[in-house]
């Protein structure tokens, strides 16, 4: 016998503050999938009887998870479809929009848990809005009602990106920080009064990290130090067909801000985030790092707003006395790599009269001993007539396990996993060098 | 391109007694054994005639046992229409359960699925067919993808109409019999008289599979597990299956117990009947799952990777063969819960939540390690406890056909806390052995060719495990 199944109104695309009411769904996004707890409202007569509730499209019987059953005795889950060809056709099949090629051997049709990895700086292509996915419970129920179940699965139909903007004033001391997250919903299904999280990470990578961290606490071992990525709580928020955008809140009190000269010649590009080392002898070397210098502005961070933002790029703009705004630059917030920077540093143009020289005096691998040894020195020319504060920044390429033996401003800032920072003064008219020693380790086989 | 013209199926009486898998009727029970995927074979098909030859391969598919009422039609022909169409028809036994019949003929008649298919079907019979020119009643007598041929006319006006489908041809209307466009069994018998018998239909199919998955969900305080084992069977027989016993084999058991004195394959019954729709997925438990349960956490200590899956087809009778274990070990840290199975639980992925507040957190989702009634979860690397493996003696009597080999394995706990090590050996050089007394601490079998041992290592504490093994053939 069929129940009514309480459909949940969608009421609006907007974040609803904190303190709204218990949130009916719990989604937590990932960069590469999105996890969704879905509850279900069910009223039942006693006994035995069936329920058929709608979840996201092209999820697969085997994706299913009951969380809660709320005192439901539950017989069987059905899944309709996709459909299951029953001899595996001569021809590749016709283009369908949620066939992936990643994994074909172990994926069923239509399982789309996964992205596509051809090009991973390439930003995923949001499948098109499909029919959601009907299943059906048997259920029994000890006597009738009101009944609410959890279910729990996986899907890359909840994509998202996040963007900022930092506004500041004529005078160029202090900006104040806004951001939203778009996630864009092609479930088929709408979301009403869903808890949103946001974890930017894969879901595989924050697993094998969730994974240490709780053996490490079950058996008293020593986690990694590298910084990894924390949940941030969005809020609730109604996740309707299409794109909702979620303010982030609690992130705009107003940080302090003054100009800055960086010279950060080798960027993130290269970053290699194994702890194995590339040993690769011209990597970072061949073609020669740039000499440029960017005029940048240095904007505070708040550690504890920060926590577990997103990365995305953000744009710093200018509100002028007459109210108008415009843009001083652009530049990316929270990456990986500055993870534990207490500064963000958005570039606005070329630093005049300044330049930059990355020379390596030394590489030396030695494989009985799992180290791998780099000298470098920094040139920093300045033709001013006055003396001007450059920040320098570096990235440890090669590897994760690395440390810094030998830095000569005596200051070093680490900034992240496989970045860290130098301060120096150049007077003017004249040159800095600065020097340092990284040493790159690896465990044995 | 070619217009395929609307096909009109109008349901007409049958002549003949037509019944389907779905729609069996009252007092029909339909049992279904299902085996799981094929495990990998161990040994590479080349290898002395491999897997077939002399050896029991692993069953596939599904056997359906399908009890129910017939209609026994005055010529003798019983039609079951939606079969399977993945049945293997050299499987299909029809037997009688009241009144004895014999089966003269049996005959699996494929579905059909396009229209050209369809129309095949019903060459000889009556058709309408609708074309500017008006109607045009008949019996269709061939039908390719250009035209159609209908006979029109009665007696000295008989003659034979040749319609071009492309254009011409409009709509067409048939008569069917209900299921006759199906994937059907059909059978000539002998019964004393026509009517209702009960029979038993029994037949192998492909199709039907299913795999596990495990939720396990891992309390705030770390103290408690809820764990439950998920089969998903997967329907893709074309055919729906109303109120289904289903019973899921293990298809790893089965293969270990190909032609080797162990446990038989395991099977699961779920409790309850189940409905099997066609293309669907239906998922239920295999055992009351276990809540609040108390978790144990493992060191999973390996000193050598299982080679025993190349040692299936001769021994390994080279004593200095991996005599000394060096840079092969590894230790992980595992979640160790128990779990009402005599068993090992079928191989499936298994994912580990933990309630932090009103969140839950993702931690793990691997393949679940399983022995009889533990299963165990994965959780990472262990760089604490380390280990080495040796052989202290190795004997091989060539003439008695006998190896006897003792091993040593010692442990070192680096941690500061004290950590339960399993240590898993591997009995690989061949798969008939046994262990000998002197076992030391004793351990329990964990599966066809491997042993557990149980030890309490204490922080930066040392302990070995020593055992005799005696290979023999």
């Amino acid at each position: 016998m069929k129940a009514w199944l309480l459909v949940l109104a969608a009421c609006g695309g907007h974040a609803a503050h904190p303190v709204a009411p218990a949130a009916a769904h719990d989604i937590t996004l990932y960069r590469d999938i999105a996890l969704v707890r879905q509850r279900v409202e069910v009223t039942v007569p006693a006994g035995a009887s069936s329920v058929t509730a709608h979840i996201a499209a092209a999820v697969t019987g085997d994706r299913v998870m009951v969380l809660d059953r709320g005192g439901l005795e539950l017989r069987a889950v059905h899944v309709a479809g996709p459909a299951v060809p029953v001899v595996a056709p001569a021809a590749p099949a016709p283009a369908v929009e949620d066939t992936d090629a990643a994994d074909a051997s172990s994926e069923a049709p239509g399982d789309d848990s996964h992205l596509d990895d051809a090009d991973p700086d390439a930003p995923p292509e949001p499948p098109p809005i499909a029919p959601p996915t009907d299943v059906t419970l048997d259920i029994a129920a000890p006597h009738a009602g009101a009944y609410s179940l959890v279910l729990a699965y996986t899907t890359n139909r909840l994509q998202w990106d996040a963007d900022y903007t930092m506004t500041t004033t004529p005078a160029r001391d202090a900006a104040v920080l806004r951001g939203a997250i778009a996630v864009r919903n092609t479930t088929g299904i709408a979301f009403a009064g869903a808890a949103l999280h946001v974890i930017d990470a894969d879901l595989g990578g924050w697993r094998t990290r969730t994974a240490e961290y709780l053996a490490s606490a079950l058996v008293g071992g020593t986690p990694s130090t590298t910084p990894a990525a924390t949940v941030r709580d969005l809020g609730v928020a109604s996740l309707i067909a299409g794109e909702t955008r979620v303010e982030i809140a609690g992130i705009s009190a107003p940080r302090a801000m003054h100009s800055v000269l960086v010279y950060d010649p080798i960027g993130t590009r290269l970053d290699n985030a194994s702890a194995i080392p590339a040993r690769e002898d011209k990597l970072g070397i061949e073609p020669a790092p740039p000499t440029r210098i960017t005029e940048s502005f240095e904007i505070q961070r708040d550690e504890r707003a920060a926590a577990g933002l997103p990365a995305g790029p953000v744009r710093l703009l200018e509100r002028r006395a007459d109210g108008a705004l415009g843009v001083l630059g652009e530049s990316r917030l929270f990456d990986a790599a500055t993870r534990v920077a207490d500064v963000d540093t958005i570039a606005i143009g070329t630093a005049e009269g300044v330049v930059g020289h990355r020379e390596r005096r030394e590489l030396t691998i030695d494989e009985d001993r799992r180290h791998l040894t780099e000298e470098f020195v920094i040139t920093l020319d300045n033709a001013r007539d006055h003396e001007v504060g450059v920040l320098v920044r570096e990235h440890l390429y090669r590897g994760q396990n690395w440390n810094v033996a030998f830095e000569s401003t005596r200051r070093p800032q680490k900034e992240g996993a496989q970045q860290f920072s130098m301060r120096s003064s150049v007077p003017a008219r004249s040159q800095q060098k600065i020097l340092y020693v990284v040493v790159y380790t690896w465990p044995a086989n | 391109m070619r217009v395929v013209p609307w096909l009109v199926v109008a349901i007409g009486a049958s002549a003949v007694a037509v019944m389907s898998v779905g729609h069996a009727g009252p007092g029909s029970r339909t049992s279904i054994t299902i085996w799981g995927a094929p495990a990998t074979p161990v040994a590479p098909a080349s290898l002395y005639g491999g897997q077939a030859y002399g050896a029991a391969s692993t069953p596939t598919g599904a056997m359906i046992v399908d009890r129910r009422e017939v209609d026994v039609a005055a010529n003798g022909e019983v039609r079951i229409a939606g079969v399977p169409a993945t049945l293997d028809p050299a499987s299909v036994q029809l037997r009688s359960i009241g009144e004895s019949f014999t089966v003269s003929e049996q005959r699996f008649v494929p579905g059909a699925a396009t229209p050209d298919e369809i129309l095949q079907r019903h060459v000889g019979e009556p058709i309408t067919v609708t074309t500017p020119k008006g109607e045009v009643a008949g019996v269709l007598r061939s039908v390719d993808a250009q035209a159609l041929v209908v006979e029109v006319g009665s007696g000295d006006q008989r003659r034979l109409q040749v319609m071009r489908r492309d254009g011409f041809v409009q709509d067409i209307r048939l008569a069917i019999a209900a299921g006759s466009d199906r994937p059907s069994l059909v059978w000539r018998v002998a019964a004393k008289k026509p009517g209702k018998h009960e029979v038993e239909v029994s037949y192998r199919a492909e199709g039907l599979a299913w795999t596990t998955d495990y939720l396990a969900i891992l309390d705030e305080a770390q103290h408690a597990l809820d764990f439950s084992a998920w089969a998903t069977v997967k329907n893709a027989t074309t055919a729906t299956f109303e109120n289904a016993e289903l019973t899921l084999v293990d298809p790893a058991a089965a293969a270990a117990a190909a032609g080797k004195p162990v446990a038989a394959p395991a099977r699961f019954t779920v409790p309850g009947a189940v409905r099997l729709g066609s293309g669907e997925s239906v998922q239920v438990e295999l055992f009351p799952p276990r809540t609040a349960a108390k978790p144990r956490t493992v060191v999973v200590f390996e000193a050598m990777p299982d080679q025993s899956a190349s040692f299936q087809q001769f021994q390994a009778v080279d004593c200095n063969q991996l005599a000394t274990s060096v840079g092969t070990a590894r230790a992980e840290v595992a979640l160790e819960v128990d779990v009402p199975t005599k068993a090992a639980l079928p191989d499936g992925r298994v994912r580990l939540f933990k309630r932090t507040g009103s969140r839950l957190e993702v931690v793990t989702e691997d393949p679940l390690r399983s022995i009889a009634g533990v299963a165990r979860i994965r959780l990472s690397p262990d760089g604490d406890v380390t280990g080495e493996r040796h052989a202290v003696s190795c004997n091989y009597d060539e003439h008695a056909h006998v190896i006897k080999e003792k091993i040593e394995v010692k442990l070192e706990n680096k941690g500061k806390q004290v950590v339960d090590v399993v240590a898993r050996e591997f009995l690989w050089r061949w798969p008939m052995f046994k262990i000998e007394s002197d076992e030391s601490p004793r351990g329990t079998r964990a599966g066809a060719q491997t042993q557990e041992y149980r030890l309490s290592l204490p922080a930066g504490g040392k302990k070995s495990i020593t055992y005799t093994v005696v290979y023999s053939w």
